[in-house]
């Protein structure tokens, strides 16, 4: 008789340690990406204890991207997804609309987060102006990353409680990694007087990154990017470089280098390119060395304007 | 109507009265001024809101930071989290000496631009809260020279709302019962000492993002005690 109620109690003390340990090795959520970096810092806090994935190809272009019908089968399918939630990732939302997915956990980045306003300039030719309108670039920095990055590990905590301290901790190492290289290029800046210098950038898609560099950035030249400029925007373009006296212009790495000339025979400003850290193959360590090169063409190009003059 | 006759044939001649173009008119103007009111409806829905409105008046919208205080209360923000964690791990507020040896900015200065690394921080804590409070030590020498103080001192104000002693006004748990922190940002022109006081009746602004729940709909979650 003892034997029978001590295998029943053990049996109770059993049960519910197993359940605990299914409902966390349960926990296998499919995460989609709606942006590069997303789908980076994702990998980074959740490892391989979720599945992580894109809603658009390598190739494409967010702001351009028109959905198929494949892209809503898998939307479907997924538990959680990441977005931008300020404009940057437009496409989701006619996807969210066609597809009726209750259970979708929606974590919007841009929620909480202090935002640059970004008062649009628009051509003298165009209506509309002082629109007050937000930055949605968010993710072109470093501690706006860490931001959203410990944001993504909380929500995600939430949804599986198990793995809770395992996201956190994965977030932050993985914020330490990106505070050294925010460090290491501040320490490099500190050695460049950037006092003679004027910075312009074709739209204000880096405006974070500058700003926590603690550079400004003189005039934004071609506020909306991703457009082919025509030919009056581009005598707009050159006008303002030249109005606003920059020595440096920070352009996207997909601007023509047919405009790069134009504006460089023009003006004489150095020209240097920034990744938009959004295009390409989508992996976990893709924001890492986007931003380390965008961190070091920034300096290089200080470097060079500075002992140039 | 009127009738004409001729030598072969009578003819009979009919008016027809044209349809009221007055009415037709009044309904098409009806109409369009429907569309256009619809219109400035809609738009009044989707344009953005001057979250200015309904601040409180000892709050401040982060769009005004001026210089390079944008940066530090990015960087202040971008702690709340490690903050948080350590506590949770060691039981007690993490000291300024712990949060310069997590390499966590605006504590460790070096992950800051210059202009930013002056700023001496100490914390002033309590079982439910904790104040990290910084202030710039070296103030440009113009502001010495009486221009116009910029931004000089922050606290970070991080509260256990678990705890029975937090100071006011916060985030409230009504709203959110599963909130156990409430992070706040406070900025004072000037270069001062660390207030025992209230931070409102002492001249401190609470910063507030537009994109954060303390912003626009401020009234809603805020505790109505400006008192410490």
């Amino acid at each position: 008789m003892k034997k029978i109620v001590s295998f029943i109690l053990v049996m109770l003390a059993i049960i519910p340690l197993t359940a605990l340990t299914s409902r966390a090795a349960d926990c296998n959520l499919t995460i989609g990406a709606s942006l590069h970096p997303y789908y980076s810092w994702v990998k980074n806090i959740v490892g391989d204890t979720a599945k992580v994935t894109t809603l658009i190809p390598p190739g494409s272009d967010p702001h351009t991207y028109q959905p198929m019908p494949a892209d809503l089968e898998h939307l479907q399918g997924l538990d959680v997804l990441i977005i931008n939630g300020l404009g940057h990732d437009e496409f989701v939302n006619p996807m969210l609309k066609a597809t009726d997915h209750k259970d979708l956990k929606i974590i919007n980045t841009g929620k909480g987060l202090p935002l640059i306003p970004s008062f649009t300039q628009h051509y003298a030719f165009e209506g509309n102006k002082n629109k007050v309108s937000y930055n949605s670039h968010t993710y072109i920095a470093i501690t706006g990353a860490i931001q959203q990055i410990q944001m993504i590990a909380r929500e995600l905590g939430k949804l599986c409680p198990a793995q809770a301290t395992m996201y956190k901790k994965n977030a932050r190492a993985y914020a330490k990694k990106l505070r050294k290289m925010l460090s290491a290029a501040l320490a490099k800046i500190d050695a460049i007087d950037t006092n003679t210098l004027r910075i312009a950038t074709v739209h204000d898609g880096y405006a974070y990154l500058f700003q926590e560099l603690g550079i400004e950035v003189a005039a934004v030249v071609q506020p909306r990017h991703g457009i082919e400029p025509s030919a009056r925007q581009l005598q707009d373009t050159i006008k303002r470089i030249k109005r606003a006296k920059v020595n440096i212009l920070f352009t996207e790495l997909d601007y023509k280098k047919q405009y790069v000339d134009i504006i460089f025979q023009e003006t004489g400003c150095r020209i240097y390119s920034l990744s938009h850290v959004s295009k390409g193959e989508y992996s976990k360590d893709f924001f890492v060395k986007a931003m380390q090169k965008n961190l070091d063409d920034i300096v290089q190009a200080l470097t060079e304007a500075t002992t140039a003059k | 109507m009127a009738e004409s006759r001729t030598p072969e044939k009578v003819y009979r001649e009919v008016l027809v009265v044209p349809l009221a173009a007055r009415r037709e008119a009044l309904a098409l103007i009806i109409i369009i001024s429907l569309i256009v009111l619809l219109m400035a409806f809609r738009f009044s829905l989707v344009s953005s809101v001057d979250s200015r409105e309904s601040l409180k008046t000892y709050q401040l919208s982060d769009l005004y930071l001026k210089n390079q205080a944008p940066t530090l209360y990015r960087s202040l923000l971008g702690v709340v989290g490690d903050i948080m964690d350590l506590r949770e791990e060691n039981g007690s507020w993490p000291d300024i000496a712990l949060l310069k040896s997590e390499a966590l900015p605006p504590f460790a200065s070096n992950f800051l631009p210059i202009g930013l690394r002056g700023f001496v921080w100490e914390r002033h804590a309590s079982k439910g809260w904790v104040d990290y409070f910084g202030v710039n030590g070296d103030v440009a020498s113009a502001e010495k020279e009486g221009a116009d103080p910029l931004e000089n001192s922050f606290i970070l104000r991080i509260i256990d709302l678990q705890s029975e002693d937090h100071p006011h006004p916060h985030l409230g748990q009504d709203n959110d019962p599963a909130m156990r922190f409430s992070s706040q940002i406070w900025m004072n022109p000037q270069v001062v000492d660390y207030p025992t006081e209230s931070l409102v009746e002492r001249g401190w602004k609470w910063i507030v993002s537009a994109g954060t729940p303390s912003g626009g709909n401020a009234d809603a979650v805020i505790s109505e005690q400006p008192g410490e």
